[in-house]
């Protein structure tokens, strides 16, 4: 996936099937986030419900849009999430058979290790302080903050598809009322974690320091190599190593 | 759009609901379905006299059957002799209208609204069948149709808005239900309590709004059917989590994102100031 390329002093980080896959994410978790929050706060987005539904409400006669954006809202949440499923499922097949998956690398350090990265990281992306040389020289492909960040995100989606899942199939399946509202709490506690996610996302990588991470997804993928010197040295050294 | 006014809820209208004078006949049952142009429905086998045995989409009004142990007294030359019997208690039950409809609350539709009489009616041209009422009643009332969408009593407010009684309430031969205003009603029932009278439906849980408008009282006799039937805490603590969450989340994410933002800004101003800097050393030099 990554590769050191000494003539252009440049080292890929994003591969294109690694650049596709983050688009469709993107595209596919914003359109979701967007229909699940008109019916989870159908008061705050009803404004959205009537635009979707009034131009549908007139072509089927009906005198209700805002009504008619939320059914809207409804089928092509379900729909969206469908497909974001199957794509999920193949994307994590080929991330575990190829062994691609390395979110979790910074993990394997020892706790103590761990918090005083994510310590340093906060002051350095907040205060702007600079990072200790031993917290520099020890980062890994995504920092522990990444990580910790990954791991909620992976709770938020096992949450919301799971629960998104059994309550489709609730009837099929035969579940009583009561599982049925512990399944919906659960599907909102998953969506306020990907929320979360996707904040510090948002905040991390439109942060000027990752300003080369960002033009990569959205370009060719590729870094400067002395900006990764710094910023993901340990990963470095693992590609001119040979690692994939 | 979705917003929905609850009326106070001693204004409208409401119901005292009195067991101890009903005798199961089930013409409350009849006269709803009669009044609704409600369809039949397949009648089942169960262990009671409860047919169907719960709301359907067509039952919008059904007499359950408890049996309980009711504490009767034998007056003989010896004096009153106190003895426990099994007795059958037929509880006429409904959509109870509550105070603060948490199914109105839920519905992202705007389908349920509350009419200035008090009665929580589904709009089925508005409905989307999402089914969030259905998980959110803590009676369990709103049930699905055949056609995906919601339906429950509606109070007859069509009735009510022409100057009749509901019609479950004009048909009872017995007069277990009494129509009235709100504050009349709510009057009645605290003076029944006061009785020693078991009352249902006053100083409720605050998710339904503290009260509802379908008020039952009855005696130690079949008090057992009000216990039984009703919950004793009027709430679904799934769905009362959900709307603190629904409450907190939107401003907490507010103000995360204007202060994750002011964070990104000076970032940025750091990082162009820096820049600046070190252009200016290059220039120097």
């Amino acid at each position: 996936m990554s590769s050191v390329n000494s003539e252009k002093e440049e080292v890929e980080v994003a591969s294109m099937g690694y650049r596709i896959s983050h688009q469709i994410n993107l595209v596919l978790i914003t359109l979701l986030a967007i229909t699940g929050s008109m019916l989870l706060f159908p008061g705050l987005m009803s404004w959205l419900s009537y635009a979707v539904g009034a131009p549908l409400a007139a072509f089927l006669g009906s005198p209700y849009p805002t009504s008619v954006g939320e059914e809207l809202a409804r089928t092509s949440h379900r729909f969206l999430a469908d497909v974001w499923g199957v794509f999920l499922i193949v994307y994590a097949i080929y991330l575990l058979v190829f062994r691609r998956i390395r979110v979790f690398d910074a993990l394997r350090k020892p706790l103590g290790d761990q918090i005083r990265e994510a310590r340093a990281l906060a002051d350095h992306y907040i205060l702007g302080k600079p990072l200790p040389d031993d917290v520099a020289s020890s980062l890994e492909r995504h920092n522990i903050l990444v990580a910790y960040m990954t791991v909620v995100l992976v709770v938020g989606i096992v949450l919301l598809s799971a629960s998104g899942v059994l309550m489709v199939y609730s009837t099929y399946l035969g579940l009583t009322e009561g599982s049925y509202r512990l399944l919906l709490l659960l599907h909102d506690l998953g969506f306020y974690l990907v929320l979360l996610f996707i904040f510090a996302h948002l905040f991390a990588v439109l942060h000027p320091s990752n300003r080369p991470l960002l033009v990569a997804m959205f370009s060719y993928g590729r870094i400067p190599l002395e900006w990764a010197r710094r910023h993901m040295p340990r990963y470095l050294r693992h590609v001119k190593g040979g690692g994939s | 759009m979705v917003a929905v006014n609850f009326p106070p809820a001693d204004q409208g209208f409401a119901v005292l609901v009195d067991i101890d004078k009903c005798i199961g006949c089930r013409a409350c049952q009849l006269a709803c379905k009669d009044w609704n142009g409600l369809a039949p429905v397949k009648t089942t086998f169960s262990p009671t006299f409860t047919n169907p045995q719960s709301f359907t989409a067509q039952d919008w009004k059904v007499v359950f059957y408890y049996e309980g142990a009711a504490k009767k007294g034998l007056a003989t030359p010896a004096g009153e002799v106190v003895f426990e019997q099994v007795d059958v208690a037929p509880l006429p039950a409904q959509c109870l209208h509550c105070a603060a409809a948490p199914c109105a609350r839920a519905c992202p539709s705007g389908a349920i609204s509350v009419t200035p009489e008090g009665a929580v009616v589904i709009n089925k041209d508005q409905c989307i069948g999402c089914g969030f009422c259905e998980n959110a009643c803590p009676y369990d009332v709103p049930r699905r149709g055949s056609d995906g969408k919601y339906y429950k009593c509606t109070f007859c407010v069509d009735r009510i808005q022409n100057g009749r009684e509901p019609a479950c309430v004009e048909v009872c031969p017995t007069g277990v239900f009494t129509f009235g205003p709100a504050s009349q009603i709510v009057q009645m029932a605290q003076s029944e309590a006061a009785k020693g009278r078991t009352v249902y439906g006053l100083n409720l849980n605050p998710y339904v709004g503290g009260q509802v408008r379908w008020i039952y009282v009855s005696s130690d006799r079949k008090a057992f059917a009000i216990k039984q039937h009703f919950p004793s805490d009027a709430v679904v603590p799934t769905n009362e989590a959900r709307e603190v969450l629904q409450e907190i989340v939107p401003p907490l994410a507010l103000v995360g994102a204007v202060a994750l933002t002011a964070v990104g800004f000076a970032s940025w101003r750091r990082a162009r100031i820096e820049e600046q800097k070190s252009q200016q050393k290059q220039k120097e030099q």
